[in-house]
């Protein structure tokens, strides 16, 4: 499957449409893993911030940028995008497999979209 | 044969040897498994062939606790009772629905699925539904066009529901009760009294009323109450001239646990690109059969929660229906604008090839809880009868159930990469068991004379017979012990022509 645009429009979440994410020259580590793959498929940029946020809530102890890249690529990441993004997507349904699942804002997301919706949420805050 | 009870004498004795109180789905299928044999059959239906305003009104009555629909809506009082309005959703109960589950009070009857299983191979042919298969592997091969989700069928399957056309009681078996000789239908009879002897162990007669000003008195070997859950717990509660509570009542357990299958969107299903999922597609009068998402009875134990499905509805399409709540008023106008609003917007779904939202919409069963009951009023009717109220209650173990399997499917869904599930507000707060305004019912009444062998939890043993009256018993969806998820019709169709047998049985 092709990686494609942080967003996905539909008619019917009414979510306004904000610029994609856009890739520029070379995004950190840090960048890169706040994209959530799969669920930036059905969902806008507010609603992935509005999901880390509560995400954020929950949990307070990883509501911290460091924390959470920590957790979620560790200290000693690759810089490789390929290699951070097949890295968390695997994660992500290693996650599901395992039943490492977290609902927040209502979305029933593995524990690793939802940290990278936490980071996401406060890398654009 | 026929007779209109207005026509006849007042004060007429009526005779036979089974007596059947009601004219609906159970009251029907029963009277037909009588059909040419020997013994002499009265039938007793309040209304007539038509709808009537006047006999409705019989069924108004007060409700209290948990929002419900006004009672005169739920049911249909004329020959053929409910299948008048029903939309002809069967499926079987699920063996678990029988067990004992020690999460779930009062769970367990005193039979078991495989009890049943050959009673629902006869209860299809009498609501005209295809052969007895409910596997979904049976389904799809009919036709490879049909998509479904690959889910892990250990944690989440595809239960199947059957279609009937749907089979309206009232006109497929008219002629046949009519022109049978040995059925006795009496229409305009409403049951107002049920006598028993001093004991309150034998049942001696009936009485019947009607608006003609006449009244009547039947007398039976046996007598078989049929008339839906609340009339039935109703008319066993005003029987009180030999037992002070009313018949069967010795537990105080007549009209108790009612139950209703909860019926509420719940949450959505967003998948990363767009799909028909065929198999979970229905449409009015075309559909044979269709699924909808199950809970395994192994994730059902290992989670603790009740049984219940999740339907899939485009999300366009849901979010321009009303709930099912609001969708009947007083106001025919208004109700049949509801009615369309929902027809067009599932029919404008069907023309679309796939969808990438759907709503889920659960249906689910409520556990049995002695507070959500029937009782009299202090009001009474126009044949002198006090009018039922209703006092619906459900429990935090609803939400909770719910909620997990809203979990659960999100997590599958997640393992197969397919897409993400949404909770819908209401169900996001773990510490909230308040439920929303649209929380709705199925029009399904269960339970009010619950099925068990012990008579301190149970009003009919496993045969429906009513304990402590020998000749006494009740045929429907009240005797269920517990409801399961699937709308009931099916079940006590097959629950009937099971008394039936029993009571051939005890006759030979």
């Amino acid at each position: 499957m092709q990686r494609r645009t942080f967003i996905h429009l539909s008619a019917y979440t009414a979510l306004a449409l904000a610029l994609p994410f856009t890739e520029g020259c070379s995004p950190s580590p840090e960048t890169i893993a706040s994209r959530p793959f799969l669920f930036s498929q059905l969902a806008d940029k507010k609603a992935i911030a509005e999901a880390g946020a509560a995400y954020r809530k929950q949990f307070p102890k990883e509501n911290d940028k460091t924390i959470l890249s920590n957790l979620l690529i560790g200290k000693n990441a690759s810089r490789d995008k390929s290699v951070i993004e097949k890295q968390l997507d695997d994660h992500v349904l290693d996650d599901f497999k395992t039943g490492k699942t977290v609902t927040t804002a209502g979305w029933v997301l593995s524990i690793t979209e939802a940290r990278q919706c936490a980071l996401y949420s406060i890398l654009n805050a | 044969m026929h007779i209109d009870a207005r026509e006849l004498p007042n004060n007429s004795l009526i005779e036979g040897d089974l007596c059947i109180i009601g004219a609906g789905a159970a009251g029907i299928s029963l009277a037909l498994e009588f059909l040419n044999m020997s013994s002499k059959v009265i039938l007793l239906e309040g209304g007539g062939f038509e709808y009537e305003s006047q006999m409705q009104d019989l069924y108004k009555g007060k409700t209290t606790g948990q929002r419900y629909f006004p009672l005169e809506s739920a049911r249909l009082h004329y020959f053929g009772g409910t299948t008048g309005h029903w939309a002809g959703f069967c499926s079987p109960l699920d063996p678990i629905d029988f067990e004992k589950r020690d999460w779930i009070p009062l769970s367990g009857w005193p039979i078991k699925r495989t009890d049943l299983d050959p009673y629902y191979v006869r209860a299809h042919k009498n609501l005209d539904l295809g052969p007895y298969e409910y596997l979904d592997s049976y389904w799809m091969a009919q036709d490879p066009k049909i998509d479904s989700l690959p889910l892990d069928h250990s944690a989440v399957y595809n239960k199947m529901w059957q279609f009937s056309p749907p089979t309206r009681f009232g006109e497929k078996y008219k002629d046949t009760v009519v022109k049978a000789p040995n059925i006795h239908l009496y229409t305009y009879a409403n049951v107002t009294n049920i006598d028993a002897n001093e004991h309150a162990s034998t049942i001696q007669q009936v009485t019947v009323k009607n608006f003609a000003g006449k009244t009547h008195t039947v007398k039976a070997k046996k007598f078989v109450l049929a008339c839906c859950s609340i009339q039935n717990a109703r008319l066993l509660l005003a029987s009180n001239k030999q037992a002070k509570h009313g018949l069967g009542n010795d537990n105080d357990l007549v009209g108790r646990h009612f139950m209703e299958h909860l019926e509420i969107k719940s949450a959505e299903l967003w998948l990363t690109k767009p799909e028909a999922l065929k198999l979970y597609a229905w449409e009015s009068g075309k559909t044979k059969a269709r699924a909808e998402l199950a809970i395994s009875p192994e994730k059902q134990r290992e989670l603790k929660i009740l049984n219940g499905t999740a339907s899939l509805t485009p999300l366009e399409v849901a979010r321009k229906q009303p709930a099912f709540i609001d969708m009947w008023t007083a106001d025919t106008a208004q109700r049949k604008k509801n009615m369309s609003k929902f027809d067009i917007a599932e029919k404008k779904s069907l023309q679309e090839s796939g969808h990438d939202s759907y709503q889920l919409f659960t249906r689910i069963e409520q556990a049995p809880n002695p507070d959500s009951r029937i009782t009299l009023d202090t009001d009474i009717d126009a044949l002198g009868m006090p009018r039922a109220m209703l006092h619906w209650v459900l429990t935090p173990l609803e939400k909770r159930s719910i909620r997990e399997i809203y979990k659960l499917i999100g997590k599958e869904l997640g393992i197969i990469d397919k897409g993400r599930v949404r909770l819908l507000e209401y169900l996001r707060d773990e510490n909230d068991n308040t439920w929303p305004e649209f929380t709705g019912g199925g029009w399904h009444h269960m339970g009010t004379t619950r099925m068990s062998d012990n008579r301190k939890q149970g009003v009919v043993d496993a045969n429906c017979k009513v304990h402590g009256i020998n000749n006494l018993f009740v045929a429907g969806a009240a005797c269920y012990a517990t409801a399961g998820a699937p709308n009931p019709t099916l079940t006590l169709v097959a629950l009937t022509i099971r008394l039936a047998d029993h009571i051939k049985q005890v006759n030979a």
